[in-house]
């Protein structure tokens, strides 16, 4: 069938955005190059000045776009059919089943390709294949060998000895909806089939045995489905099942189901009241903090080498690392704090290894909430600042990198086509500053010194381990700098006021929650999108706006409630 | 050659009977078998392997010191001369070059993206992408049934790092996820070897006195026939639903392939050709067992463990080629920016380096240096990949392998500097007789494709295959 999809336009422009910076000769998102000509020293995307212009991706003539700069640029397949991660699988089976423990199964299944999407839960890499389907089968026969090894097993699963209303209840929470007469029947035949199996159990268990089996290898189990007319709002069912899976990471709960079976998602008021219940619950905290972990790269701690002539590092951190960043979201989530609070927040976590670096104490030796009076935020916290060093010195690059990439979602591409130069060795009189600054004056220079150097620099007061400090090579840290903001260009005299200025304006916002968007939705997020990004981020930056608060934002946008679909 | 093969009728469902009753891991090692339907019965199989390893090589101390036949070559001082014992079936090239020889920044997923498609990469940075199909998937869409993938495999110190997987595509340009646990493999071939000691083959003994049999398996093969009926029955339902996108139908059909019948694939393996090494003589299924509940982490293979994951896998792989179970696949030997700290003399003096700073020699992920006692250190890193390679492919030569196989070595970047000039290539196997043996030759400047293009046609028969930026050439120093 052919026929032009309302977003495509929108999309084929998004595909483009990349191209079009390269023509324009900006070093950002895409090809490198010296920056010449109009806009140069602004963010890609807007004029120079300023607060109105082009959007990135837009490029087309007589288009004009907001003040956003952020990068939208993704390629959504829009599918109908999102595969359960291996996490959901897992905790899924576990409710379903009724289990008192998690089966492990899926620690074996294959992983999703990470880090070529924002999100590992991305439509784009999560199917099922050659290599993952017998993961599915495996699993599910093992974990059902487990709960009819005994006909009093199964009686925890669903507590009955009659087929139908088994059938009937498994199968609804295994496919997250009522079934249809066909599929009863389809069941009630496996069912008869399995009760013919040898065995010690009862013919209903080995009949319910197989019956289970086949459900949580269906497609209807393994993928949330939305089957709906495109731009129609989803059923109560599915938006029970994709509240459900985003939120708690698993599949609905009977209650939720029965809700569901009384249309309690079907409004867009609904929806969002029974999202707000689940969001008080722990398994919230659970499923944002995956979110987080992957934003913030939080598994690469686990990687930090350092050289052991570094004074004050001890490996022992790495743990304590993972611990507090895990910790320190938990709780801005936890205490209906936002992005303005990731930001600047002066509540921190540390164990005692950490504690030694930040000068603070702490008692035991578990990870504990810590005052940071004169740190703001996460990018101030010691695991940030460790995993972004060189040994004892400060990366001011990838520092910078990190911020404009996942807190300001600028795509930022390497020079072209060049080597990259050694850091040079930090002179007995020369701050690691003066370094950076002499090392990015050549090739590169014009994405270093607008869009990365300002930012890496104003973390110069701490060193490669996060420990403050105010001079360098005997030198006072020199952290001042200004950056161009989409909504304009700013000066800060060290990290907290960039922080603060971050926190303040626009760009943060749009960019935490178009990663939410992509997050919550498993998909990329487009240029047409942005608009909704915006209504997003609106939120987020007006006073005491938390992260919960744009989550249920979310909830009630058309974005999250009707289904988008893909071309034919 | 052909002597190294022999029908195996029904061998295999013994062997999978035989493994149901007796091995001790549970129903998950039940996997469905693969078909085998997409080459001739009487065909000549040539299996192919391809391995990537991470962060270049130390160029001054890998190669031999000149071209020529490696006798004599390989006791030198070099990296490579760990692999002496297989000099007789190996073919070590220098010269080659990938499409983009130059990187744009960090080159690493640059490099992997082009190592195996042979083809210029899109993107930057580590969303640096392919753009085509890499050699393995070719060679598995032309020999193994639809649905039959190319065998997968990882070995890094992280699972998740910076750059995850990025070696093998599918002819969408996708980058296919990877395997990272050995006991997976595992898994899938105990059900298909022959108990140890039996000789495999048709006359060999089921391990358990001659007749066997297994109403538990017999049943369990028949339990799952109908629940893939069922499944089946479903996606085809969901897939003419009109309102799906051709993408949705495609994942649909993605899924619906790789379904397998049990029942089926073994019978349709029992009239195929396998090898006599089909056995699991040499695999201590201990050791594979007591991964069944490995979790991948930074810990679990920490100081060099992944050369054990490397070879652990290796085994399998040869033992997979033996039983004809899959005919290709890859395995990338390390995370695009390679953080394992290798605890050598040279490292230990620096204070142990992660490998990518050593590559870099300096430490930093971005640039390059010129520490000498790093270079030391990536020499000696080269050697005990070296070593690890030679014992893996001590496994291919244990089961006969090296006249209807070639397994290649290379890297994803040439040197630490991320150059990808003169990238190392070391080829196990003549490949059916088609590559030079023993020789260590001077490609000249061609560039990957091109060495693909010769392997594509000894797997597939295909006689004028146009691999990736080969322009339809291959190297002529190579080929025997």
């Amino acid at each position: 069938m052919n026929r032009i999809h309302p977003l495509g336009l929108a999309r084929y422009v998004a595909l483009a955005a990349p191209l079009l910076f390269a023509a324009a000769g900006c070093t950002v998102s895409g090809e490198a190059g010296p920056q010449t000509g109009p806009g140069a020293g602004q963010p890609p995307g807007s004029a120079a000045g300023g607060s109105t212009g082009t959007n990135p991706g837009s490029g087309q003539a007589g288009q004009t776009g907001s003040t956003g700069t952020i990068a939208l640029s993704g390629t959504p397949l829009y599918s109908r059919f999102l595969r359960l991660t291996n996490s959901q699988w897992e905790n899924s089976v576990h409710d379903i089943l009724k289990l008192s423990a998690p089966t492990g199964q899926s620690d074996q299944f294959l992983h999703a390709v990470a880090n070529t999407t924002d999100f590992d839960n991305n439509e784009q890499v999560v199917v099922v294949n050659n290599d993952n389907w017998s993961d599915f089968q495996s699993a599910a026969e093992a974990v059902v060998a487990k709960v009819t090894a005994t006909d009093q097993a199964l009686k925890a699963v669903v507590n009955t000895t009659d087929a139908a209303t088994f059938i009937k209840t498994f199968g609804r929470r295994a496919f997250r909806r009522e079934l249809t007469d066909a599929e009863l029947n389809t069941y009630d035949a496996l069912y008869q089939k399995g009760g013919a199996y040898a065995g010690s159990q009862s013919a209903f268990t080995k009949g319910a045995a197989l019956v289970m089996t086949a459900m949580l290898q269906s497609p209807h189990f393994l993928y949330r489905i939305e089957l709906g007319d495109d731009g129609a709002p989803l059923s109560s069912y599915e938006m029970a099942a994709k509240l459900s899976l985003w939120l708690w990471n698993t599949t609905p709960s009977d209650t939720m189901l029965d809700a569901a079976s009384k249309g309690s998602f079907d409004s867009a008021d609904s929806a969002v009241a029974q999202a707000k219940t689940m969001l008080e619950d722990a398994a919230a905290v659970k499923a944002i903090r995956e979110m987080h972990s992957q934003l913030y790269k939080i598994p690469l701690l686990d990687t930090i080498t350092k050289d052991s002539s570094v004074q004050g590092y001890r490996d022992g951190l790495k743990v304590e690392f993972t611990s507090a960043a895990n910790s320190f979201f938990d709780f801005i989530y936890g205490k209906n704090l936002g992005v303005k609070d990731i930001l600047t927040s002066n509540v921190g976590f540390a164990g005692p290894l950490m504690a030694a670096l930040y000068g603070v104490q702490v008692s035991g030796s578990e990870v504990q909430q810590v005052s940071l009076s004169d740190r703001s935020g996460w990018y101030s916290q010691a695991p940030f600042l460790t995993q972004w060093a060189i040994n004892d010195a400060p990366d001011s690059i990838h520092r910078g990198v990190r911020v404009a990439m996942d807190t300001l979602c600028l795509e930022l591409g390497p020079p072209s086509g060049v080597t990259l130069p050694p850091v040079p060795p930090q002179e007995s009189n020369q701050t690691n500053r003066e370094r950076y600054e002499g090392l990015t004056n050549g090739c590169g220079r014009p994405c270093h010194t607008v869009y990365i150097n300002p930012v890496g620099f104003a973390f110069e007061q701490y060193d490669g381990i996060g420990r403050y400090r105010t001079t360098d090579r005997g030198k006072p840290v020199d952290t001042s700098g200004s950056y161009p903001f989409s909504d304009g260009t700013r000066s800060f005299k060290d990290s907290s006021e960039l922080m603060q200025e971050i926190a303040n304006g626009p760009q943060a916002h749009q960019c935490w929650s178009k990663k939410l968007a992509s997050y919550a939705l498993e998909r990329d997020i487009v240029e047409s999108e942005r608009p909704t990004v915006e209504a997003l981020a609106a939120v987020s930056e007006a006073s005491g706006g938390s992260l919960k608060q744009v989550m249920l934002a979310l909830v009630q946008s058309q974005a999250f409630r009707t289904h988008v679909g893909g071309s034919q | 050659m052909i002597e190294h093969f022999r029908r195996r009728k029904a061998i295999n469902r013994r062997a999978f009977l035989y493994g149901a009753g007796t091995i001790a891991i549970g129903l998950p090692f039940l996997e469905g078998l693969p078909e085998r339907s997409a080459w001739a019965a009487n065909a000549q199989p040539i299996f192919t392997f391809f391995l990537c390893g991470a962060c270049g090589v130390e160029p001054k101390k890998f190669w031999p010191g000149s071209t020529g036949a490696l006798s004599g070559l390989l006791s030198s001082g070099k990296a490579v001369d760990a692999l002496a014992d297989q000099a007789n079936n190996l073919l070590i090239v220098k010269g080659i070059n990938f499409p983009l020889s130059g990187p744009s920044g960090c080159g690493h997923a640059q490099g992997l993206s082009q190592a195996l498609t042979g083809k210029t990469p899109t993107g930057n940075a580590n969303q640096a992408t392919a753009t085509g199909p890499s050699v393995d998937f070719v060679i598995s869409k032309a020999i193994n049934a639809a649905g039959t993938d190319p065998m997968t495999l990882y070995a890094g110190n992280v699972r998740n790092g910076f750059i995850a997987d990025r070696l093998s595509f599918d002819d969408g340009a996708r980058v296919r996820a990877s395997v990272d646990n050995p006991y997976k493999l595992y898994q899938k071939l105990t059900g298909l070897a022959s108990p140890a000691g039996s000789g495999g083959g048709s006359t060999g003994s089921a391990g358990t006195g001659g007749t066997v049999s297994n109403p538990q398996a017999e049943e369990l093969i028949a339990k799952r026939k109908s629940v893939n009926d069922t499944v089946r029955a479903e996606l085809n339902s969901l897939m003419q639903n009109p309102k799906l996108s051709a993408a949705d139908v495609q994942r649909l059909k993605q899924h619906f392939d790789a379904i397998r019948d049990t029942e089926k694939t073994m019978t349709d393996m029992g009239n195929q050709m396998a090898t006599v090494g089909c056995t699991l003589d040499g695999v201590d299924t201990s050791v594979y067992q007591a991964l069944s509940s490995w979790k991948y982490n930074a810990t679990n293979v920490a100081n060099g463990g992944i050369e054990n994951i490397v070879e652990l896998h290796m085994g399998l792989v040869a033992l997979a080629f033996a039983c004809d179970y899959n005919r290709t696949g890859t395995l990338q030997w390390g995370d695009g920016t390679d953080h394992t700290v290798y605890q050598t003399p040279s490292n230990q003096t620096l204070g142990n380096w992660n490998f990518h700073y050593i590559s870099h020699r300096t430490q930093s992920d971005g640039a390059v240096g010129q520490n000498s006692t790093a270079e030391a250190a990536h020499a000696e890193i080269d050697a005990v990949r070296m070593a690890t390679l030679a014992k893996s492919l001590k496994h291919f030569a244990d089961r006969g392998l090296q006249n209807n196989s070639v397994v290649v070595w290379t890297n994803h970047v040439a040197e630490g500097n991320h150059s990808m000039k003169n990238v190392p290539f070391i080829l196990w196997g003549n490949a059916g007789g088609v590559l030079k043996q023993g020789q260590y030759v001077d490609a000249a400047g061609a560039n990957n494709a091109q060495l693909y293009n010769t392997i594509i046609t000894a797997a597939t028969g295909s006689t004028a295959p146009n691999f990736g930026a080969s322009s339809g050439k291959e190297i002529a120093a190579v080929k025997a």
